[in-house]
């Protein structure tokens, strides 16, 4: 793109203009960084508005699988609404932008949530008020919703979908983590449990992986141990169902981008295994 | 002593024509009766035929000669320097006068009244005829060679009053300029300085000017300006560039000035005198020499010249160009040696173009040394400013950089140094550098052309600097391309906490130690050449130390994309950064 292309576009407000400049920011990182390049002081409003649009764009183009991760471009803008705009500004936006992947782009959720509010730079309070909106709109979206619809907003090849919308990649820290608990979450689990009748090799992994435990998770080499108290909270009296279904799964039927998901829950239906069978001891 | 050369011509022609006279009297009925017995057999006795072709040979063989002799219609009107056919045209006609000498036995068959007249006004026929066609061709060549357009008028123009496009066409074309309506930069009113030291006899001139200074345009003035005051000189242009010997090179120089003389006045008299000249200034006689050996020096060879011209009432003033772009080889000395004896040849003077570089003792050679007038940095400023508005209102691009103001470049630059003294703006440099005509139109017709294609793409300001650069100081901008990663590397900023900062010391270091071997060479101005690097690469002061106010363009050589702009700029393409 020439810097000429990009300076019309950044230079005009109407919505066909902004959705074609978070197009060619989205399909191109050398388009991005003329953007980032040519912001300056009238460019700041756009921001967020641009942002929103980008978000919506990769909803469409990328379905349930949309993380920002796969959106270089979006981190042109993405960087200088950090740098110019306020949290004030900001949080309204953002809580906003959150809730519009739930229950269908959740993997999409999990990743703004996690540029926007992880790391050093964001407290406690600020993650506060975006956690209870994550919490509070998914419970309302998706404790009742139809398997169809709890299926369709879990992207089958990234199973790490459920962990980071629960405990968040901030897990270590549980501290700074609002609404991060096994029992914040405990409605979901359930719902999981009975919408992976319809798609088990979709939300079985995603449970999986939730359900590990935390001494197994930071070991380096593939290990895998269900969290015992966890698998209570969560299922009650259904665990036992819930192993079943992991150990019945066909482990080659995952559709998983990441070879390690595939090993770690071959190493679940293991653990599942020998869980069942003490249980019938 | 006019009167003298005038009657030495005349009888010169008398002479002639008495010889003339007596071969066409007595040789003419022979040569009629063998060419009548030719021209039958050619014919085969067909006595329509026989006048056309005596016609179309006839027409034919003096049509040859006179293209040897190169006879022009302009030597008619000098009846103080008849040319050589009056004698032709007399010889004719008074064939018949001669007797048939019958008293003394059988008559000599001699030329008949009727048919001398007739010939005699069957040949002035012929040469007027010819000498109008070569006229008549040579001033269509010379219409059709002329500029036109918006270029009409006989005054010079002053730069804020031309258009946009008078300023493109003025820009685009690389040829010294036609009239004074061309003038921008004060050579008409020069021109007028000139005349009145060359008016009086004897008086040289060298002019001192720079390449693409205006020294050819001057001269084409000079010519103008004298012939539209009626003074009574004739210009001969000669250049020596390129010469590798300089025998050659004088014979240019005389061949030029006799070819010229002979648009004029008829020189067959001395048409062989470049080659004579050079013979015995070079002491390579040639074997006709050994048969009539040449006794006179190379002066009184020159000296040929006076009696025509006193008897025509002209000058010649030689102007002699490009001496200092002559090959290796060429010894300078030799052509001023020439020039030197021009001086003691009445009638004959010399306006020497040379650089102001070239070191030598011109009181020597010539009463007066002058410097060509440099364009006012005004006029420049307005040049560059009105190009550059024109080529951003051309694309209509969205610019992001703000446009320095380069007209008002002089006051600005005066304010800064005031303020601080020895600070140089970039605007101000850049018109410093493009004070000559050709670097001026170079750099504007470059910076239109890459503007064509980076429209946009950079800062026209960057692009302005790059231009200049590149037309006004080659080495500097061979020097930027040639060490551009180490440039933009030594501009970086040494990352905190880490080991680069003795890196970039060295980098810089040598950097500065390049650059001094390549200001050594001393082929532009320093001063106004770094002020300029420093604008466009900012972060460059370790160069130099030279004080201004850089400032990052956007879409210049500097901050984070650097490199991309930088390339655009010296490569003047758009592909290099896709």
């Amino acid at each position: 793109m020439t810097d000429q292309e990009m300076l019309r576009l950044m230079g005009v407000r109407g919505t066909a203009e902004l959705s074609k400049l978070a197009a060619a920011i989205l399909s191109s990182e050398s388009a991005a960084a003329v953007f980032e390049y040519f912001a300056d002081g009238s460019t700041t409003p756009l921001l967020l508005p641009l942002l929103s649009e980008i978000y919506a764009q990769l909803r469409r183009r990328d379905d349930a699988g949309a993380d920002l991760k796969n959106a270089e471009g979006s981190f042109a803008p993405w960087r200088l609404a950090q740098r110019r705009l306020g949290w004030e500004t900001i949080e309204p936006w953002l809580i906003g932008e959150v809730i519009k992947n739930a229950p269908n782009h959740l993997r999409l959720l999990n990743s703004i949530y996690y540029y926007w509010t992880a790391g050093e730079n964001h407290s406690r309070s600020q993650r506060e008020p975006v956690r209870a909106a994550v919490h509070r709109v998914c419970k309302e979206r998706m404790a009742d919703a139809p398997s169809q619809v709890v299926c369709g907003g879990f992207d089958p090849a990234f199973p790490w979908i459920l962990f980071h919308l629960v405990f968040t990649t901030e897990y270590e820290k549980p501290e700074a983590v609002p609404f991060g608990t096994a029992r914040d979450w405990d409605w979901l689990a359930r719902a999981l449990l009975e919408a992976s009748e319809s798609c088990p090799s979709t939300l079985l992994p995603q449970l999986v992986i939730a359900t590990n435990t935390w001494e197994s998770r930071q070991k380096t080499v593939i290990d895998y141990t269900f969290n015992e108290e966890l698998l209570v909270l969560w299922f009650g009296d259904k665990r036992e169902r819930f192993l079943r279904s992991v150990i019945s799964l066909d482990a080659g039927s995952l559709k998983t981008e990441d070879a390690n998901a595939v090993a770690y829950f071959q190493a679940a239906q293991k653990d599942a295994a020998e869980k069942l069978q003490k249980i019938r001891e | 002593m006019r009167a003298i050369h005038i009657l030495a011509r005349w009888s010169q022609l008398a002479v002639y024509a008495f010889i003339g006279s007596i071969l066409v009297a007595y040789g003419g009925p022979r040569l009629q009766a063998w060419s009548e017995a030719q021209f039958e057999t050619v014919t085969n006795g067909k006595d329509a035929a026989l006048p056309i072709l005596a016609g179309i040979m006839t027409i034919a063989l003096v049509a040859v000669v006179h293209a040897f002799a190169k006879f022009r219609i302009q030597h008619i009107r000098w009846l103080s320097y008849p040319p050589l056919p009056f004698a032709i045209v007399a010889a004719f006609a008074t064939a018949p006068l001669w007797p048939s000498f019958r008293q003394f036995g059988a008559p000599v068959a001699r030329v008949d009244l009727a048919i001398g007249l007739g010939t005699a006004a069957a040949y002035a026929a012929i040469w007027l005829l010819l000498a109008l066609t070569v006229a008549v061709a040579e001033q269509v060549k010379m219409y059709l060679g002329r500029g036109r357009g918006a270029w009409q008028g006989d005054s010079p123009r002053q730069v804020r009053d031309l258009s946009d496009d008078q300023i493109g066409e003025w820009i685009a074309r690389e040829r010294p300029i036609d009239g004074p309506s061309e003038d921008l930069f004060g050579f008409w009113d020069f021109s007028k300085r000139l005349l009145t030291r060359l008016a009086r006899r004897g008086h040289t001139i060298v002019i001192q000017g720079g390449f693409g200074a205006g020294k050819t345009s001057l001269i084409r003035l000079l010519e103008q300006r004298a012939a539209r005051d009626r003074l009574d000189f004739y210009f001969v242009q000669v250049s020596c560039w390129g010469f590798e010997d300089t025998i050659a090179a004088q014979k240019s120089v005389l061949s030029s000035l006799v070819r010229r003389l002979n648009d004029e006045v008829d020189c067959l008299s001395i048409r062989g005198l470049p080659r004579e000249y050079v013979s015995i200034v070079g002491k390579r006689l040639e074997w006709l020499y050994l048969l009539s050996p040449i006794d006179e020096t190379p002066l009184q060879q020159l000296q040929r010249l006076s009696p025509i011209l006193n008897a025509i009432r002209r000058r010649i003033v030689v102007v002699v160009e490009d001496v200092d772009r002559a090959g290796q080889r060429f010894d300078i000395g030799s052509v001023f040696a020439l020039l030197s004896q021009f001086r003691e040849v009445d009638s004959l003077s010399f306006v020497l173009t040379i650089s102001p570089h070239q070191s030598m003792d011109f009181a020597k050679l010539c009463e007066f040394s002058e410097i060509i007038p440099t364009p006012a940095s005004s006029d420049v400023a307005a040049i560059c400013q009105h190009v550059r508005d024109a080529l951003v209102r051309k694309h209509a691009d969205i610019l992001v950089d703000k446009l320095d103001d380069l007209a008002g470049a002089d006051r600005v630059g005066e304010l800064t140094a005031l303020i601080v003294p020895g600070t140089k703006l970039w605007t101000s440099a850049v018109i410093e550098l493009l004070r000559s005509p050709r670097f001026l139109k170079r750099a504007l017709r470059r910076l239109s052309e890459a503007w064509d294609t980076l429209h946009g793409e950079v800062s026209i300001d960057a692009l302005l600097m790059t231009c200049t650069l590149r037309e006004a100081a080659p080495a500097a901008f061979s020097f930027l391309q040639a060490e551009l990663s180490d440039i933009l590397a030594a501009t970086r900023s040494a990352t905190y906490g880490s080991d680069e900062k003795p890196y970039l010391k060295a980098l810089r270091e040598d950097l500065r130690a390049r650059w001094k071997r390549v200001v050594a060479r001393k082929e532009f101005d320093r001063r106004s050449v770094e002020t300029v690097i420093l604008n466009l690469f900012v972060g460059t002061s370790f160069l130099s130390n030279v004080e201004t106010y850089p400032k990052e363009l956007k879409q210049g050589p500097s901050g984070d994309r650097a490199e991309l702009y930088a390339k655009r700029l010296l490569t003047e393409q758009l592909e290099v950064s896709q």
